[in-house]
C-alpha cells in the first residue's frame, strides 16, 4: 500500500462538480463531485474560463465574468494542479469550462445544438473522403477507411464495407435533421457503391454477404477481402461486420424507400436467419465460417458455436429498430423483442457483478477466456442495453426490459463512471480479485467517444421515457463532458479518446478520425438521437425531418416518419410539406403520410411536436 | 456434371465436366476427396467446366482447405475466362493457383 503522505507531489487533473459557497473577493468557492465530495477551488491568476461551443462556433470566453458564472449549483469543469500543503493539497484552477449560460442552461439542450453538431461532422467527412461540397462531384473510389487527425487520407488505399456503411448512416441522418441534399446524394451514392462493390450475392442460396473489404487498383478489377482481416474474427465472416453493412443503407431506406436497398436488408437477414440463427438454443451465432456458413465449423477456432453482445444485441440499434420504422413490418418487431429476451435472459450475472455478461457457448454458458474479453466488461455495451431496451419498451412493452435497463442505468454510475472528472470509461474487469476495492482498468483509464454516447443516450432516453430527475443529472453530466472535451475545434468531427481528465489523447490509431470503428456513425447517431429525445420529450420543442422518397418506393405510398421507436401517445404530427407546400394527406397520431402520386422525387418536410414533454 | 480422374508422372489430374452448381457442388468435392487421399500434388482440370456457381466457388475454397490440413499442393488447370472473372469478382481467385492448362499447373506444382 502508498499512503496518502506520499502523494506530496504536484499533479494536475481535472474536477467535474457543482459550485457551492462562492468568494469572489477571495477567487474561491467550492465543487461538489457527483459522489459527493467537496474541494475548495482557488482560482490560479491567470485562470481563464469559457462556455461551451459547439462545433463550427468561435471561442466563448467568460474569464472577465467568472463569479457571474460560479453561482451556486452551477456545473462546470476544473482543470488546475493540486498542490501540497500542510499534509494535505490545495487545489487551483487554471481553465474552467461552463456547459451554459447559468445553472439551469446546459447548451446541448438548445433545440439545433445537434442538428448543427451532426452538420459539421459529416461537412468534415465530406471535406475529407471527396474533397467537395458539390454533389455533382462525389465520388466513392476517393474513400478510404483511414482518415488522420485532420481528416487527411494516408497511402492506405482500403475501403472496408462497415465503415463506409457508417458514414452512409451519417449521412442519411444528417439529411434527415437538415434537408440539405448533399447528404442525401452521398448516403444513396454510398448504398449503391456497397451493393456494387462490396456485397457477394450467392445464388445458389438466395442470400446476400458481405466482404470485409476492397482494396481498389486503378484499371483493373478491385481486390476483395472476402473474410475479416482483424484479428478477432479472422478468416470467418462475423456477425458484427454483416449487421454495420446494413447502418447506413438501412437509415437511407428510412428516407428514400428505395426497392434495390430494401432488397440487399431482405437478402442479408436472410443469411442472419438461415446462418447465423441457432434454431435450438436460440440467439445469434457471432461468426460462420465462410466456406461452409457453418457456425459451428472446426475451422472458426475460438469462435466456434459462439454467441456475443454484438451478435445478439447490435441488430436494434445498427438496423433493425431504423428498418421498422421504415416499414412498420410486425415481424421486425417480433424480432427485436426476440433480442431484447435473449439479452433480458442470459446477460444479467448480478450476483457475481455488476456488469452483464457479454460471451457465451452455444448453450449461453458464461464464455469468460475468450481473446480479449477474458471475464471483462465492456462499459458502452452495458449502457446500450439500457437504452435500446427502453426504445423496444415503448413499441413493445415488458417489464423485464425496463427492469434491466433501470437495473443498469442505477448500478453503472458507481461502476463505468468517472465521479471526479464526469465521462465514462473504456474496459473493465468484472470481477474484483482478491483484497482489491476498485474494479480495474483492462488498459487504461482513457475515455472513448462511442461510449460517451452509449452514456448520454441511455440516461437522455431513461430520462425522457421514465421521467426521473436523476436520469436527466447523469444525461447531463455526461453530454456536458462530451460536449466540452470530444469536439475538436481546430480540425472538425470529435476526437477518438480523451485522457481521463478530458485532454484528447493523440497516439497511435486514437489519433485517427477514420479508421475501423470510427467514421461518422456513432457521433451522428448520438446527434440524431439526442435532438429527437432532448426536443420530443424532454423540453417540448418541435423537431422538423426531412425525407425524400423515390417514386413507388414505400409500399402503398406511405411515409412512416416517427423519428425512433417513440410511444405514439408522447408525439403528434403537426404539419407536412411536400416541395415546399403544405399538405394535408397525413396521419396525427399514427405519424405517417400518404404521398402523392408523382414521377419525381417529392421532399417531404414534417414537423413533429411532443405532447407530453417533460419539462 | 462428370468427374474423372487419372494419374500424370505422380501428379492426380481431377478433370470436371459440366457445371459446378448447387446441385452438383457437394457430390463433386465427396468424389474429389475420396479420389485424391495419398496423393501429394492434384490439379483440377476446369477445361469442361462452363459455370461455377457460388456454392461451386464455396466448395473449391472447402477442397483447397482440405488440401492444406494434408499438406496436399494443388492448382486449377483451364479456368475459363467467364469463371475466372467470377473469381475475380468475388475476390476468390487470391485463393486458388490458376494455370492455363494441365501442363502449366504440373510444372508450377512441382516447382514448388
Amino acid at each position: 500500500m502508498n499512503k496518502c503522505a506520499n502523494m506530496g507531489f504536484e499533479f494536475s487533473d481535472t474536477i467535474a462538480g457543482y459550485v457551492s459557497d462562492p468568494v469572489p473577493a477571495d477567487r474561491s468557492f467550492k465543487l461538489t463531485t457527483r459522489d459527493g465530495r467537496v474541494f475548495a477551488v482557488k482560482l490560479a491568476d491567470s485562470c481563464f474560463a469559457q462556455i461551451a461551443r459547439n462545433l463550427d462556433e468561435p471561442y466563448m470566453d467568460c474569464t472577465g465574468t467568472i463569479f457571474e458564472h460560479t453561482t451556486d449549483d452551477r456545473y462546470l469543469f476544473a482543470y488546475g494542479t493540486f498542490y501540497p500543503q500542510d499534509g494535505d493539497h490545495v487545489f487551483e484552477a487554471q481553465s474552467l469550462v461552463f456547459p451554459g449560460k447559468s445553472a439551469a442552461n446546459f447548451r446541448f439542450e438548445e433545440p439545433d445544438w445537434w442538428i448543427k453538431q451532426a452538420r459539421s461532422i459529416c461537412d468534415f467527412f465530406l471535406r475529407s473522403q471527396f474533397r467537395t461540397h458539390d454533389k455533382d462531384s462525389i465520388d466513392y473510389s476517393n474513400y478510404r477507411t483511414q482518415l488522420g487527425l485532420s481528416g487527411a487520407q494516408n497511402k492506405t488505399m482500403r475501403q472496408e464495407t462497415d465503415t463506409i456503411s457508417r458514414m452512409v448512416y451519417g449521412m442519411a441522418s444528417a439529411f434527415l435533421l437538415t434537408g440539405e441534399d448533399i447528404y442525401l446524394e452521398v448516403a444513396e451514392q454510398g448504398s449503391v457503391y456497397l451493393r456494387e462493390r462490396m456485397r457477394f450475392y450467392d445464388t445458389d442460396e438466395k442470400i446476400v454477404y458481405w466482404y470485409h473489404g476492397i482494396d481498389p487498383v486503378p484499371g483493373a478489377p478491385d481486390h476483395k477481402v472476402f473474410a475479416s482481416e482483424f484479428g478477432d474474427d479472422y478468416f470467418a465472416i462475423p456477425m458484427y461486420e454483416q449487421i454495420y453493412a446494413l447502418a447506413g443503407p438501412t437509415q437511407t431506406y428510412r428516407i428514400t424507400g428505395d426497392p434495390a436497398i430494401m432488397n440487399d436488408i431482405s437478402l442479408t437477414m436472410e443469411l442472419f436467419e438461415r446462418f447465423f440463427l441457432d434454431k435450438e438454443q436460440g440467439g445469434y451465432f457471432s461468426h460462420i465460417d465462410p466456406v461452409t456458413l457453418n457456425p459451428l465449423s472446426d475451422e472458426l477456432g475460438n469462435n466456434k458455436g459462439r454467441k456475443n453482445w454484438n451478435s445478439v444485441g447490435d441488430h436494434a440499434p445498427a438496423y433493425l429498430i431504423n428498418l421498422y420504422l421504415a416499414t412498420g413490418d410486425p415481424k421486425h418487431l417480433e424480432m427485436l423483442t426476440y433480442c431484447a429476451d435473449c439479452i433480458c435472459k442470459y446477460f444479467p450475472d448480478y450476483e457475481k457483478s455488476p456488469f452483464v455478461q457479454e460471451r457465451f457457448f452455444a448453450d449461453w454458458s458464461h464464455d469468460k477466456s475468450w481473446g480479449w474479453q477474458q471475464n471483462r466488461a465492456v462499459i458502452g455495451h452495458n449502457l446500450k442495453i439500457a437504452w435500446n431496451l427502453m426504445r423496444i419498451n415503448s413499441l413493445a412493452p415488458k417489464d423485464t426490459y425496463v427492469e434491466l435497463a433501470r437495473k443498469i442505468g442505477d448500478i453503472m454510475p458507481d461502476y463505468g463512471m468517472d465521479r471526479q472528472r464526469s465521462g465514462w470509461y473504456d474496459v473493465m474487469e468484472r470481477e474484483l480479485r482478491t483484497g482489491e476495492e476498485h474494479h480495474r482498468f483492462v488498459w487504461h483509464d482513457r475515455k472513448a467517444w462511442w461510449q460517451q454516447e452509449q452514456a448520454i443516450l441511455a440516461y437522455q432516453i431513461l430520462y425522457g421515457l421514465l421521467g426521473e430527475e436523476e436520469y436527466l443529472k447523469l444525461a447531463r453530466e455526461s453530454a456536458a463532458f462530451y460536449n466540452a472535451f470530444f469536439l475538436d475545434h481546430d480540425d472538425g468531427a470529435v476526437y477518438f479518446n480523451t485522457l481521463a481528465n478530458g485532454l484528447p489523447y493523440l497516439m497511435g490509431t486514437e489519433r485517427m478520425k477514420g479508421s475501423h470503428s470510427m467514421s461518422a456513425y456513432h457521433s451522428v447517431e448520438l446527434a440524431y438521437l439526442s435532438a429527437v429525445y432532448i426536443n420530443l420529450l424532454h423540453t417540448g420543442k418541435p423537431l422538423d425531418l426531412y425525407f425524400k422518397p423515390v417514386p413507388d418506393g414505400f409500399p402503398d405510398g406511405i411515409l412512416r416518419v416517427c423519428p425512433d421507436m417513440l410511444p405514439l401517445e408522447r408525439v403528434t404530427l403537426t404539419e407536412v410539406e411536400v416541395d415546399g407546400k403544405p399538405w394535408t394527406d397525413f396521419d396525427a397520431e399514427r405519424l405517417t403520410v400518404k404521398l402523392p402520386d408523382c414521377t419525381e422525387r417529392p421532399k417531404i418536410r414534417v414537423r413533429l411536436i411532443s405532447k407530453k414533454p417533460q419539462k | 456434371m462428370e468427374i474423372v480422374f487419372s494419374e500424370h508422372n505422380g501428379v492426380s489430374v481431377a478433370r470436371i465436366t459440366g457445371d459446378l452448381d448447387g446441385n452438383t457442388a457437394p457430390a463433386a468435392e465427396t468424389k474429389i476427396l475420396e479420389a485424391v487421399t495419398g496423393h501429394e500434388l492434384i490439379v483440377l482440370d476446369m477445361t469442361e467446366c462452363g459455370y461455377v456457381s457460388s456454392a461451386g466457388l464455396r466448395v473449391l475454397l472447402m477442397l483447397g482447405k482440405q488440401f492444406k490440413t494434408q499438406n496436399i499442393r494443388w492448382a486449377l488447370a483451364g479456368v475459363s475466362a467467364e469463371v475466372a472473372d467470377v473469381m475475380d469478382m468475388t475476390g476468390f481467385s487470391s485463393f486458388f493457383i490458376m494455370c492455363p492448362d494441365i501442363a502449366a499447373a504440373m510444372q508450377t506444382l512441382k516447382e514448388q
